[in-house]
């Protein structure tokens, strides 16, 4: 009988005992399922609430167009949202419109607007800037200058969804008479911008989200299989009669391993399922849609598949080791979990800052700070354009990954080294 | 033909000498019972003849082997059941079994199925071979891993504490198994603290008290040679240091 026949079989009774296990079936089937499933739902419901409306709240509006001689298209803004807020089907129904004209900031600069929002709660807000309507009038695409008129938007965290809704209610202002563009000739655009409070920037995007529980996942998935399959059988005394067999020890380590990985490779496609369900309950919410919504492009599937693979190599590679060391399953569950603890943290913090600040560049010494940056940079290639390491950031992807792989491997070697000592058959 | 050649072989862990210049030989198709307080190296002395773990000094041969430069070619004629030793409470008593043979990759599958199955009769589990072993009882479970130990048919068997644990009647199915083996002029080494099981199988015994072998014979020569009544004064005697 061939070698390779042993290390088969080893292989398959590590497989069947794993889908013997329940704890196996929850870490790599409920957990990521249920952990979308859910952020799906506060994502679904909070729209939903959304979507049915925003009456009786405040929205304000400041017009400092000073028009011209005919019109003045500030005006006809508001004249239009306060028709929609007498109009059932619309979003604005009964929200009341506050003008803040008569209070007169004609002269007002954005540090004035973000203050003036901030002292007075004037949230949300609808600017129209004083040369609206001059802009607008003058601006013509042949021109080789483009200065766009442009109505903004701000609001404070708290009204983030109804921000969003007045947004795409302005948008449908401008967009239809007597703003409409039938030959874009003529083009005014919405900006929208969340005024924060100093220290309380809201980084974090659905992106990042997305990212950091992926690698949280991944990073945690393959406890269970690692504990039992190494401190588990040490325990139970079973890794002495694997260990007599005529099969070298490096062998019996990638038997495991590569059962490991299959539940590995198993996990994360789960997990594509958990955030494809995600992405959809995201896309497919009205309000949401136009500004938290993302396209997930087979492309980024696939990265984040590889970059939940390689985190979960590397985990499974701390796993063993600590598994090796450790004499009981419990012990080795507890200890790996808190190991994991400040990683995840760590990638926690990433999110919030939205990549490694440079001052913070030893963060990149923690190996999953990488698998946060093969994300961001793939998914925001021209976010991180300029603050590529390589000066390109696909060069820059290459180098996080290529760094995973190294950890990958630095892991397993020294796994089979622990793995290979004496102690490992235990009293 | 030895099946066992031992010479002042040696056991350090830090500040413990687990053994202590052993030498001994045992004789191809002998059942040799390895004897000793908690503690005294038995369990040392079988984990470095397999190869679990080296020793400090001395040398250890099997099957005219040495265990340092060979162990891949004698673990394919050698077969250990570890003390205290559980099943894989995931798979089912046949599992456990037949995927151990596949593992250790001396037989062929035809061949291992049909001595599975033997074994399975043998230890009287006809009928829950395909139940998880998790549900078994305690000597349940010990005889699927003596029914393990010794699927792939190997020429030396070591049992280090086979029938420890486990009630009487599960112990007489062991002790039954084990006679069998002897039958087929297998080497059989037993670490046991039931001395009457001595009695019963051993052909030969060694008493380790702190990592020194202190005697070695057969039960009667030791009787005699100690002025004892029984093995189990002789036993006393020896790890005591006082008179029976
Ligand atoms: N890995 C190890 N590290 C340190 N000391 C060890 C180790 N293995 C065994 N020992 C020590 O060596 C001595 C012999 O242990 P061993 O397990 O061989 O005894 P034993 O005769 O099998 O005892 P028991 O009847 O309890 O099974 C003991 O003092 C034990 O504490
Ligand atoms: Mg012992």
């Amino acid at each position: 009988m061939s070698y390779k026949k042993q290390i088969f079989t080893l292989i398959k009774q590590e497989l069947r005992q794993a889908f013997r296990t329940k704890n196996i079936y929850l870490v790599i089937l409920v957990m990521p399922l249920f952990l979308w499933g859910l952020q799906s739902g506060i994502m679904y419901f909070t729209s939903e609430t959304i979507d049915s409306g925003y009456e009786g709240k405040d929205l304000y509006f400041l017009n400092t167009d000073e028009g011209n001689t005919t019109t003045n298209l500030g005006e006809e803004i508001n004249q239009v949202l306060s028709l929609l807020t007498t109009m059932n089907e619309s979003q604005m129904y009964k929200v009341n419109v506050i003008d803040l004209s008569s209070i007169l900031y004609h002269d007002i600069n954005s540090d004035g607007i973000y203050d003036l929002i901030k002292e007075n709660d004037y949230s949300p807000l609808v600017f129209i800037p004083n040369n609206f309507t001059s802009l607008y009038s003058s601006f013509n695409v042949s021109d080789g200058e483009v200065l766009i008129p442009e109505v903004s938007v701000y609001y404070l965290p708290a009204d983030n969804y109804f921000g969003m809704a007045i947004k795409n209610t302005i948008d449908g202002i401008v967009y239809a008479p007597p703003f409409t563009m039938v030959s874009y000739e003529k083009v005014t655009s919405t900006k929208i911008e969340m005024v924060t409070f100093e220290g309380e920037e809201n980084a974090e995007s659905m992106i990042g989200f997305i990212t950091f529980l992926s690698v949280m996942l991944a990073l945690i998935a393959p406890a269970s299989y690692v504990t039992a399959s190494f401190a588990g059988e040490r325990e139970k005394k079973t890794m002495e009669s694997l260990l007599v067999l005529p099969m070298k020890r490096i062998d019996i380590l990638i038997g495991k391993l590569i059962a490991g990985s299959f539940l590995a490779v198993l996990f994360s496609a789960v997990n594509l399922i958990g955030v494809a369900f995600f992405s959809f309950t995201v896309n497919s919410s009205t309000v949401l849609s136009d500004d938290a919504g993302f396209e997930l492009s087979p492309a980024i599937y696939l990265m984040i598949f590889v970059v939940m693979l390689f985190t979960s190599f590397a985990a499974l590679g701390l796993g063993i080791s600590i598994s090796s060391l450790m004499s009981d399953q419990k012990t080795a569950e507890t200890t790996y979990m808190l190991t994991m603890i400040l990683p995840i943290n760590i990638v926690g913090l990433i999110v919030l800052l939205q990549g490694v600040p440079e001052t913070l560049s030893w963060l990149y010494l923690i190996p999953w700070t990488h698998s946060m940056a093969v994300m961001n940079k793939g998914v925001f290639p021209k976010t991180y354009a300029n603050s590529s390491l390589t000066g390109s950031v696909t060069l820059d992807i290459v180098f996080h990954l290529g760094v995973l792989l190294i950890f990958v491997i630095i892991s397993m070697v020294v796994a089979s080294k622990i793995f290979d000592r004496e102690g490992v058959v235990s009293n | 033909m030895n099946a066992i050649e031992v010479r002042d072989l040696r056991k350090e862990f830090k500040e413990i000498t687990a053994l202590d210049d052993v030498t001994l030989r045992i004789k191809e198709g002998e059942v040799f019972g390895l004897l000793g307080p908690n503690g005294a190296g038995k369990t040392t002395l079988i984990r470095v003849l397999v190869g679990l773990i080296k020793a400090s000094s001395g040398e250890a041969k099997v099957f005219n082997l040495d265990v340092n430069e060979n162990i891949m070619e004698i673990r394919k004629r050698v077969s250990l059941l570890p003390q205290d030793c559980q099943t894989y409470e995931k798979l089912t008593a046949f599992e456990n079994i037949f995927y151990y043979g596949q593992m250790h990759g001396t037989l062929s599958d035809e061949d291992l199925r049909k001595r599975t199955n033997d074994l399975i009769d043998l230890i009287g589990l006809r009928g829950r071979e395909n139940d998880l072993t998790k549900h078994f009882s305690g000597g349940m479970k010990r005889k699927v891993l003596v029914a393990r130990a010794v699927v792939m048919d190997p020429d030396l068997i070591f049992l280090d504490e086979p029938t420890t644990g486990i009630d009487v009647l599960g112990a007489r199915t062991v002790r039954k198994l084990i006679k069998e083996l002897a039958g087929m002029k297998k080497t059989i080494i037993l670490t046991t603290h039931d001395l009457n099981e001595v009695a019963e199988l051993c052909d030969r015994v060694g008493i380790l008290v702190s990592g020194e072998l202190v005697a070695i014979g057969t039960p009667k020569e030791l009787e005699e040679k100690f002025k004892q009544a029984n093995l189990e004064d002789v036993f006393v005697a020896l790890s005591t240091g006082e008179e029976g």
